[in-house]
């Protein structure tokens, strides 16, 4: 009924004759767009060099800057090659690439026993590495936490800051939505070993931009994130003393961390190892960095 | 003859058209129902609805799947944004219809057919930026919150309330305004104890429409609530973060896994189609009825 | 005591602040837009257009968006207009008043009324995994389509229905058939108003998230044909503005969409003005 009313409104405005130019008008220009689309791919395809990729991936959000970045960068590289990325979460490209709807499934945690129960043929390979690091606003006097207080502070133990010796203020705890990958390495480092729920009270944000921009946002807030993230508007704490960086994340004195993947099923096919070998060599592994997650050779 | 046969193909295929509203909707909720059920079987219906837990991957002990919070986060929300946008709304009806000078109507319309068209990302991107900040730093607590909620999506509903309204007020007949005004009653008198008595029922449908509306809302209100799956502490803390139901599906859609996670999400659409499918119906008997009695 | 002064008295203040509410609820779209313009308004030029986006949008263009969002909305306009209109021809010159037409109209507002994340997990579930065609620029228009058909079969209702009797009862007695009739008597007439509809249905189908979220992908490469992924616009400011990759392109994305609405706008008021504005 709002439908009529509202078409009303509108209507009543009209008296006669005819309009439909215009809207053809927009049907053709967005026809047009999409012609001229087609066309120019369609240049591409017929220049088919031996190296000419034909790939679909799909998965982690976290993974995505990773691929989309490496596609990019190897398409140029390789004309006539097509390399589709998608997002999705880790579970849709582990599922996706077990029943062969993509090529290769990325994903942000390690696979899970039911799936490689269920899919023994895939085959995981790291692609790069990630440290979850433990933020609060720049102001916070706090600079670093016992993996004890971070329980208590997750669990909801502790909800003051003057607990830590901090400010006397109430701890706003912000989390990722359950499934999310960066939860999931957070979890099993820092809830799994006292077999804990995280707080139902926290803030829940669904990525890691949200969960920065509301710890920047907010004096008394404590979040989780990808190291990649960390800026000038939040402040990473210490973790057991250990400051969160990409040396402490590879020799492993940073607890809270993880391996990036990609999956293929079975032994990567001729296209899947060309972009595989791309993705692991030094110009991948440099865009690895470049979207601020930590290449698999990098040293200190 | 043969033009008979393709005036009948004609009418036809019209008729297919028409019949796909049906089509469409008697899908959703096949789907809704094939997706979502298992895991209402599974769990049962009254402890999904009434469950205070939502905990789909558990550390410990078994996953739970209660969106009671949800429902209640949606409901509240959507309330407060009422509680807003009606008296704001309805005023600006009245004056659009019962004051405002023809330039100024002009311009009212065009700014509500602006507002209308601020796709809803913009509109929770503005609120992240601006509104979240602001009541953290007036009101207190964290800011994202059931109040900047309900300030998004009174926005929202704003431009749909004084529409319907508008021609609720419109629909009162000059006769008795008329009549008010001859008896000695002012402007303001006559529109408060006259205009607005008569259109009551047109603006009730609108509020309920509203409420169906506001519940439906996704992305702009995701961004501003805060999004934890809990009741506010205590229940009428405006300034606690809460979870809708649109939200839940939004959020974790993206990761949860095949299985009771990615069910439990269609039933909160399922619980969600119905309860917003509900509302319209009422709405829309309110103006069919009250369409009926005026003529 | 409170004589006929204090009663104009309180009408003058009633109708001051009903000057000022209304005021109000237009400041709000207008500091809204201003807002993103003078934050966004730098950042577009013709390359973030026309290029494609580097570091996951972080640097370059939006164009792959901007097609994805025409793509988008071209599936959904040319499935939705012909459906949309052909039921509204027949709810208004066919139909018997009967229960099963009230139930059509009934599933009408129905569907008018589904929240659009719910409309999004139908999609994903029929039409991108039970029909099989991925996340495409097929499954998001489609899905699209479902948001936007009630409003084109109200909005083609509405200006059929304004269409003169006389009009079509003087073809109808000239021995033209019904659907005669209909083609060159009553669609004409009705085309303004059809197509103002049509164009608010653009409008909402460009704005559009929740919908193409989980149906048309989000892939920034171009598309080639219908059965590939895109990202549309509103979705792609999302990502932007959620995973934090750039507040500045946030803007920029935020700048071409709402001039995409503004344009919209303008050319329903073009039109009202062309075809003479009452009330």
């Amino acid at each position: 009924m709002l439908l009529t009313l509202l078409c009303d409104m509108n209507m009543r405005w009209l008296k006669n004759g005819t309009g439909a130019l215009i809207a053809l008008l927009f049907v053709v220009a967005s026809l047009a767009g999409s012609g001229c689309i087609s066309d120019t791919s369609g240049d591409h395809a017929e220049s088919g060099s031996i190296e000419s990729v034909k790939l679909q991936i799909a998965g982690s959000t976290t993974v995505l800057p990773i691929a989309e970045e490496c596609a990019r960068i190897f398409m140029e590289k390789h004309p006539g090659s097509r390399i589709d990325v998608a997002g999705g979460g880790s579970s849709h490209g582990i599922k996706s690439v077990a029943d062969g709807t993509v090529d290769i499934g990325t994903a942000s945690r390690n696979l899970k026993d039911s799936e490689r129960e269920a899919h023994p043929e895939l085959l995981p390979h790291a692609i790069a590495r990630d440290g979850v690091a433990v933020i609060v606003h720049p102001s916070n006097p706090i600079t670093g936490l016992t993996m004890e207080e971070l329980q208590q502070i997750y669990t909801g133990k502790i909800t003051n800051w003057k607990d830590l010796g901090g400010d006397d203020a109430g701890i706003v705890v912000v989390s990722r939505e359950e499934g999310s990958g960066t939860r999931d390495c957070f979890e099993s480092t820092v809830m799994k070993p006292i077999d804990e729920e995280i707080t139902q009270g926290a803030i829940i944000q669904d990525s890691n931009g949200k969960v920065r921009a509301t710890v920047a946002g907010n004096r008394d807030a404590i979040g989780f994130l990808s190291l990649g993230y960390v800026n000038d508007q939040v402040k990473a704490l210490t973790l057991n003393g250990v400051e969160p960086t990409v040396a402490t994340v590879l020799n492993g004195e940073y607890p809270i961390s993880r391996t990036l993947w990609m999956i293929t099923k079975g032994e990567p096919d001729r296209d899947e190892k060309a972009f595989l070998d791309f993705v692991l060599s030094e110009e991948g592994q440099g865009i690895v960095e470049e979207v601020h997650f930590i290449p698999l050779g990098a040293s200190t | 003859m043969n033009q008979r046969t393709s005036e009948r193909i004609i009418e036809a295929s019209l008729f297919l058209a028409a019949l796909l509203a049906i089509v469409i909707v008697l899908l959703i909720l096949l789907f809704l129902i094939q997706e979502g059920a298992p895991v209402l079987v599974k769990f049962g219906l009254r402890d999904f609805l009434l469950g205070m837990n939502w905990n789909p991957i558990a550390i410990v002990g078994e996953p739970s799947y209660g969106i009671f919070p949800m429902v209640v986060g949606s409901i509240y929300i959507a309330v407060g944004s009422l509680i807003l946008s009606v008296p704001l709304g309805v005023a600006s009806a009245v004056f659009l219809i019962e004051i405002a000078p023809k330039w100024a109507q002009a311009v009212i319309r065009r700014g509500i057919e602006l507002l209308v068209g601020i796709p809803s990302v913009v509109l929770g991107f503005a609120g992240l930026l601006l509104l979240v900040p602001l009541i953290r730093d007036t009101l207190g607590g964290c800011g994202f919150s059931i109040l900047a909620g309900s300030i998004i999506l009174a926005i929202m509903a704003l431009p749909h309330i004084i529409t319907i309204s508008a021609d609720a007020i419109a629909d009162v007949p000059s006769s008795i305004k008329e009549a008010s005004l001859a008896l000695g009653a002012t402007r303001w008198q006559t529109i408060r104890h006259v205009t607005i008595p008569s259109a009551k029922s047109g603006i009730a449908a609108a509020v309920i429409l509203g409420m169906g509306n506001s519940i439906g809302e996704t992305m702009a209100v995701l961004m501003v609530t805060g999004n934890s799956p809990i009741l506010p502490e205590p229940i009428y803390n405006i300034l606690d973060p809460v979870r809708t139901m649109t939200a839940n599906i939004a959020i974790e859609m993206n990761y949860a896994a095949p299985g009771n996670h990615q069910q439990a999400l269609f039933a909160t659409g399922i619980i969600l189609f119905l309860m917003v499918a509900i509302l319209n119906a009422v709405s829309n008997t309110i103006i069919r009825s009250e369409r009926v009695t005026q003529r | 005591m409170k004589g006929i002064i204090s009663r104009n008295t309180i009408d003058k203040i009633a109708t001051l602040m009903l000057w000022i509410l209304s005021g109000a609820v237009l400041f709000l779209p207008i500091y809204i837009i201003w807002y993103i313009l003078t934050n966004g308004a730098g950042v577009v030029n013709l390359s973030f257009l026309l290029e494609s986006p580097r570091l996951s949008g972080a640097e370059g263009g939006i164009f792959p968006a901007i097609v994805g969002t025409l793509a988008l909305v071209t599936v959904a306009i040319l499935t939705a207009v012909p459906l949309g209109m052909g039921a509204a021809i027949y709810l208004t010159s066919y139909a018997p008043d009967n229960a099963f037409i009230r139930l059509i109209n009934f599933s009408v507002e129905i569907l008018a009324g589904t929240p659009s994340v719910v409309i999004g997990l139908f999609g994903y579930a029929f039409l991108v995994i039970y029909l099989g065609f991925g996340f495409s620029i097929l499954a998001g228009g489609l899905s699209l389509m479902f948001m936007i058909l009630p409003w084109t079969v109200r909005a083609s209702e509405e200006a059929i229905k304004r269409v003169s009797k006389e009009l079509s009862e003087g073809s109808l007695a000239l021995g033209a058939t019904r659907w005669q009739t209909i083609r060159h008597v009553v669609i004409p007439s009705a085309m303004p108003g059809i197509t103002t509809g049509v164009i608010l249905g653009i409008g909402k189908a460009i704005g559009e998230t929740a919908v193409i979220m989980y149906t048309a992908g989000s892939s920034l490469l171009l598309p080639r044909s219908i059965f590939d992924p895109v990202r549309a616009l509103p979705y792609h400011l999302y990502i932007l503005a959620s995973e934090g990759i750039s507040e500045k392109m946030s803007y920029g994305t935020a700048v071409v969409l709402l001039g995409m609405i503004l344009v919209i706008n303008l050319l329903v008021v073009a039109l009202q003005h062309h075809f003479g504005i009452n009330k």
